[in-house]
């Protein structure tokens, strides 16, 4: 559920992102304790594609990353369907 | 009202539509005037080292999810319906082309093109499958685009069902 709606983020930020942000999904990581944070991003990172912006609690999915979860998400069962893959 | 006329106005009102697309939190953590530029420069970063193959990819992908977007989309009504048409103009624009050079490289006749556009004749699956190798996009999106329209079509003659209602097996029984 989470990847979908992620997907469909990132989706919004190529048809209506303006700019620099454009094709730019960017969130906040905030927790309490800094350690969470970490696994959190640790988790976005490796299941979402996300990437850490520079050294702050922001993380970005972008282009080919942001592509690759569209697929992932909310494309792999239409694939699927239509034997494509 | 005139259909070209209903295109004019919705095309006009899509370029209108501005969506804010941020979803701010709040819990207190807005982001300080600091972290904002910031993330501002290295978003600035980030784009400026995007190649113009991979900004022309995301235009591309701009117009296929919107084309994904639209078949699901409940809201849509036959007064607000994009045609097939739009989103090739979309696709065109991005890439540059215009519509008889594309047609030309699609090896139709733009005239015959046209006629599928303006539902002359029926979009089929051969044209979808060239639209899809063209564009880099799904054969079953053009088809889903073209059968969600024609739905709303029906959803609108069926406001006149009233000249349907002689079409009806059981008055044929009784005549007979």
């Amino acid at each position: 559920m989470a990847g979908c709606l992620i997907a469909y983020a990132y989706q919004l930020s190529v048809i209506e992102g303006q700019g620099d942000y454009n094709s730019m999904l960017q969130f906040d990581v905030l927790e309490e304790k800094k350690e969470n944070e970490t696994k959190l991003m640790a988790l976005y990172s490796s299941k979402y594609h996300a990437k850490r912006l520079g050294n702050t609690s922001t993380m970005i999915i972008i282009d080919e990353d942001g592509e690759a979860l569209v697929k992932e998400y909310l494309q792999k069962d239409k694939k699927q369907k239509d034997g494509q893959e | 009202m005139d259909r070209n006329k209903i295109v004019k106005q919705l095309r006009e009102r899509r370029n209108a539509v501005v969506t804010e697309a941020t979803i701010g939190p709040n819990d207190g953590h807005n982001r300080s005037k600091e972290k904002a530029a910031d993330i501002a420069a290295l978003a600035r970063l980030d784009h400026s080292k995007r190649s113009p193959e991979r900004l022309r990819k995301n235009a591309m992908l701009s117009v296929q999810y919107r084309m994904e977007h639209y078949i699901q989309d409940d809201q849509v009504t036959f007064e607000n319906m994009s045609a097939i048409e739009d989103f090739v103009k979309d696709f065109l624009k991005v890439l540059g082309i215009n519509k008889t050079a594309f047609a030309q490289y699609i090896e139709m006749d733009g005239a015959n093109l046209n006629k599928y556009y303006r539902s002359d004749r029926r979009f089929n699956t051969e044209l979808a499958l060239k639209f899809a190798h063209f564009f880099h996009t799904p054969a079953d999106l053009w088809l889903k685009v073209q059968i969600k329209n024609e739905l709303l079509l029906l959803q609108k003659e069926k406001q006149s069902e009233d000249k349907y209602n002689k079409y009806d097996y059981e008055k044929l029984i009784q005549i007979a």
